[in-house]
């Protein structure tokens, strides 16, 4: 009987731990998501609830209503703070999973992330201390202008989301080329069929290959433009997608043409 | 001294209470407590499987909303005079990872609108 209570616990125990083992597995970008999609919406409300709050006070100029413009502004900046936080890990956790970065580049953005994750969690947690509508104006400005930054480091990440996954396809499709010029050789080296036409295939497929390349490399150099004093940043970036997808539109051509050389090699010559 | 004889004590008691819940356990009301052990089991089990379930399901690349694309049914590809490669094994090989290729092209999402930038407000103004 004691032999048994003891491996029961043991079993219990052990149980206990794969639970915990699963749970800590399951903060993913859609949690990640789910949680900053959270903290907007409160956000969302804190703003309606200052500008309430702000009119008001601007309206009446009595003591209360101060107090109140007070404790609302206080409330939309924290919140504020928490909905920039919490986008920028839902980014982070975004690059972590998405394929075709190089890694240099994540490792780099990780870093900036953090940096600005902190520096959130800073003001949001200072913002706590202001006595004064003046003291809330000064820190409301403070995160304004250090938001220019902030939108920086997102549009770099955003676009290199995007570059990664095309990267990420890209490479599959050069494989796929590279065993399609094995294969065309081989045929070749048999000699019992034609393969120029194949050839010529290949070498278009290749070349759009390249225009691809060329095109998303276009896309980073938009975002590399962005100024932080650009007041219309989204306008950058919506270049930049443009240009990815233009070098798309060029994958899916080359990939027309693999269909072709397959073709080609499977019927017989005239 | 005390010390040690209150430790002792403590000792005998967790001793008294442990062979006092073997004793407990032994006699008819084991089966109560044997049934109250195994729910707890099965309880931690089907939460570990459900955990499991989720997760597995979560993790499932669904994170964008799908791109709407218009399908059209393809042409057969159909090969009126095959070469002796049209069934090479090979060949036919190369031909799925094309197809796969073009199919992965078509629903790659190049938007990622969910993840555009909230829009905020930095008016906070208070004017004398």
């Amino acid at each position: 009987m004691r032999k048994f209570i003891s491996i029961f616990f043991i079993f219990i125990s052990l149980l206990i731990l794969a639970r915990t083992a699963f749970s800590q597995e399951d903060f993913n970008f859609d949690r990640g998501y789910s949680d900053y999609e959270y903290n907007y919406s409160l956000y969302k409300k804190a703003d309606g609830e200052f500008q309430l709050a702000k009119n008001e006070y601007l309206t009446y100029k009595t003591l209360s209503s101060k107090e109140k413009a007070i404790e609302a502004t206080k409330k939309m900046l924290e919140l504020r703070d928490e909905a920039v936080r919490t986008y920028i890990t839902a980014l982070r956790l975004k690059l972590a999973q998405t394929p075709g970065v190089d890694s240099n580049e994540r490792e780099t953005l990780f870093s900036k992330i953090d940096a600005d994750v902190d520096w959130h969690k800073t003001h949001r947690d200072g913002v706590g201390s202001a006595g004064t509508l003046a003291d809330l104006e000064s820190d409301s400005n403070r995160a304004k202008d250090h938001f220019k930054d902030t939108e920086l480091v997102i549009y770099k990440i955003l676009i290199t989301i995007l570059l990664g996954k095309e990267t990420d396809i890209r490479d599959r499709q050069l494989k796929l080329v590279s065993n399609i010029k094995d294969k065309v050789s081989e045929i070749r080296q048999n000699g019992d069929k034609k393969t120029d036409v194949a050839e010529r295939w290949i070498l278009e497929a290749e070349n759009r290959i390249v225009r691809s390349k060329d095109k998303s490399q276009s896309a980073m150099n938009q975002i590399g433009d962005i100024r932080r004093s650009d007041g219309n940043k989204y306008s950058s970036y919506s270049r930049a997608q443009f240009a990815l997808d233009e070098s798309h539109q060029y994958l899916k051509e080359a990939n027309s043409y693999l269909a072709e050389i397959v073709r080609e090699i499977k019927t017989e010559d005239k | 001294m005390e010390n040690s004889l209150s430790a002792t004590k403590i000792i005998a008691k967790i001793k008294e209470k442990y062979n006092s819940l073997i004793y407990f356990i032994n006699h008819k009301k084991w089966i109560l407590l044997a049934i109250f052990v195994v729910t707890i089991a099965v309880l931690l089990v089907i939460s570990l499987l459900l955990q499991f379930y989720f997760s597995v399901n979560r993790a499932k690349p669904s994170s964008t909303p799908p791109v709407k694309v218009v399908e059209f049914t393809p042409l057969p590809n159909i090969i009126y005079n095959p070469s002796r490669y049209a069934s090479d094994s090979g060949v036919l090989k190369i031909e799925e990872e094309v197809k796969n290729l073009d199919s992965d092209l078509v629903k790659l999402d190049l938007k990622e609108v969910r993840i555009n930038p909230p829009i905020l407000n930095f008016n906070v103004e208070f004017p004398n």
